[in-house]
């Protein structure tokens, strides 16, 4: 009886730390048996290209959301950064270091103009990334004068590699993904930064009572935030070979999907980038399976709303 | 003991799933048929769910011999890319694609291409030669009818508004321009407002009641679909100033009715082409030979021929 009870205690505890990584390997098993086109090293890798975009930009976003913040100008940011780089390649003919640096940088900026503004203007996030968000995506049109700035032969290899190359087997956004993911869960696990952005999501007040600047620490979150967006338009524009004002149209809610279902909470202070990084993935999987069943579109985003809602449901028996 | 039973019946449950799953994975023993794969750029225009509509019924008469497939690009490139290569790692013995843009969907059509699946472009093409066949319409043409047919309307002299589709959109450019290489070189017509709608009615109703308020004076409207020309007709109607010439362009059903009522000037049909890729589809998978390009041909529909072409049962 007690060892029984002590097994059931064992699994109990495994359920709730690894239940999203369950989540995505029955999501995993049930679509190797129900497709023959899925379980193949070109499909696999194709899914993790896929998704890696969406990715960067999500564990970006899980920065923002662990201060029980939201970023809704990415996709916005996305769209700005890869009009500002391709116009910068094909009106101003700039080699690709410097598109790469002021393509980060103005990720980073526009990022941190989010941060600054929601501090020091004590507005709510929300309001005031989703006035960015219409600002940023007007600011993308006026440049691009509306028309995409479409770069063919003149992309520079080094662009077309980080979009479309590999190294190995593996593609180059992937090998970003991995990365980002990496850097990330370091920043989260080990950085002073880290720790102060689970503090502030934890308790923003207590957190400024004890000392910490929560202004200056919230502001490099957004920053950091612009700063992956960047990275994820380079990738977009590299392998899209045009930088288009529509670019990442509805991304920010793909991104917060992803880390709502990887079990960050939206009010801050809990979650991990891992865990967004086995949503976005859960996310691209499922996107892949219902296209090689043929599951008609109106069905598929029918069944993503609702896989986010038991995601949610999963995650929230744990806490 | 009941916790036992409980498990039980569900290991039990779980493995009958998966016979099943196994099972209907494995029916498709029969005759080898043709898998065609189609990847449309986006659903939410409702013409371009018609050209989905009318090709899974061209796919229905020629059942025995092909199984059909589709994925929907919601919009974006990215997404689209994917779903061309899902639809290549499924293995389809021939792609449809819809591009939403033809830069970004070029490299991912030539992968498929090279590697030996026959690929048919449809109503927008690819930048490179890497398709077996491309289908479509001109909307530059359409847009350079639509201008001269505005400039004889108004005897060369009028103010006129453009109502634009999704900017930046081939199509919107390529009906703007066509519209203005002809419109611009007659002094006498005046584009004195231009302002996208995205394709849709509501916008266009807005802008259009705005347009009413601040010009007195307006002669024609060209709208870059018919969705939005229904949009300006109402805003006209409520501002009691219904004389004004207005162009639509697709050809839906609800512009044939109303141009039928004389509220409408005229629309060009934009012709999807989808029955006609379905049928070079099962010619190239018979190893037949087609043209590298099939031009559709539009059709201006006004008060004079519109009985012809109105169909109370289509789709669209």
């Amino acid at each position: 009886m007690g060892k029984k009870a002590g097994i059931h205690s064992l699994l109990k505890r495994i359920w709730e730390k690894y239940n999203i990584l369950l989540g995505l390997l029955v999501l995993f098993i049930f679509s190797s048996l129900v497709s023959e086109a899925f379980l193949t090293a070109r499909n696999l890798l194709n899914v993790m290209r896929q998704v890696s975009i969406n990715g960067i930009i999500a564990i970006g976003m899980t920065f923002v959301i662990l201060t029980a913040g939201i970023d809704l100008s990415v996709g916005a940011m996305l769209a700005m950064v890869g009009c500002l780089c391709a116009g910068l390649i094909k009106f101003n003919g700039l080699g690709f270091i410097l598109v790469l640096l002021t393509g980060l940088g103005a990720g980073l900026l526009m990022g941190a103009a989010n941060g600054i503004v929601i501090t020091k203007g004590k507005i709510q996030p929300f309001i005031v990334t989703l006035a960015t968000m219409t600002s940023i995506r007007g600011l993308a049109f006026l440049y691009s004068k509306g028309r995409p700035i479409v770069l063919g032969d003149s992309t520079p290899s080094t662009l077309q590699f980080i979009g479309e190359g590999y190294i190995g087997p593996i593609p180059v956004p992937v090998v970003l993904f991995l990365a980002v993911l990496a850097l990330s869960s370091f920043i989260l696990r080990r950085m002073v930064l880290g720790r102060y952005v689970y503090a502030i999501g934890g308790n923003e007040e207590a957190a400024r009572l004890s000392g910490i600047n929560v202004d200056f620490y919230k502001t490099v979150v957004y920053a950091l935030s612009g700063l992956f967006v960047a990275l994820a338009s380079l990738i977009a524009i590299g392998r899209l070979g045009v930088g288009n004002a529509d670019l990442g149209l509805g991304y920010e809610l793909n991104a917060i999907a992803a880390v709502v279902i990887g079990g960050t909470s939206l009010m801050g202070g809990i979650g991990t980038v891992e865990g967004t990084f086995i949503g976005a993935v859960i996310l691209g999987i499922l996107n892949n399976i219902l296209n090689l069943l043929g599951v008609g579109s109106f069905f598929q985003q029918i069944l993503k709303g609702i896989i986010i809602i038991i995601a949610v449901l999963l995650s929230k028996k744990r806490t | 003991m009941i916790k036992n039973k409980l498990s039980f019946k569900a290991v039990a449950v779980i493995a009958l799933l998966l016979c099943s799953i196994t099972l209907s994975s494995c029916k498709k023993v029969e005759q080898k048929k043709f898998l065609i794969g189609f990847s449309q750029s986006t659903m939410i225009d409702p013409w371009r769910i018609n050209m989905l509509e009318q090709m899974k019924d061209a796919v229905q008469k020629n059942k025995d011999m092909i199984d059909f497939i589709f994925t929907d690009g919601q919009n974006d490139n990215m997404k689209q890319i994917s779903d061309v290569e899902d639809l290549f790692s499924k293995g389809i013995d021939l792609l449809i694609i819809s591009p939403r843009e033809a830069e970004p969907l070029t490299p991912v059509v030539e992968r498929v291409y090279n590697a030996g699946v026959p690929v048919i472009t449809l109503d927008r093409n690819i930048t490179s030669d890497a398709y077996t066949c491309f289908i479509g319409a001109s909307n530059f043409k359409i847009g350079q009818g639509a201008g001269t047919l505005m400039a004889s309307l108004l005897k060369e002299a009028g103010q006129v508004i453009e109502i634009e589709g999704i900017l930046g959109a081939t199509p919107t450019i390529d009906r703007s321009d066509g519209f203005h290489s002809i419109a611009d070189s007659i002094p006498g017509i005046q584009v004195v407002e231009k302002q996208p709608a995205d394709y849709l009615r509501e916008p266009a109703l807005k802008i259009m009641e705005d347009f009413l308020q601040s010009h007195p004076q307006i002669d024609g409207v060209y709208a870059h679909n018919d969705e939005m020309a229904l949009g300006v007709l109402t805003a006209l109607k409520a501002a009691g100033r219904e004389g004004a010439v207005v162009i639509g362009i697709d050809g839906q059903k609800e512009a044939f009715e109303s141009i039928m009522a004389g509220r409408m000037t005229a629309t060009f049909i934009y012709p999807n082409g989808s029955a006609q890729a379905v049928e070079v589809a099962i010619k190239i998978l018979k190893g037949a030979k087609v043209p590298k390009k099939i031009e559709l041909e539009s059709q201006l529909v006004n008060n004079s021929n519109v009985k012809l072409f109105y169909n109370p049962n289509s789709y669209f």
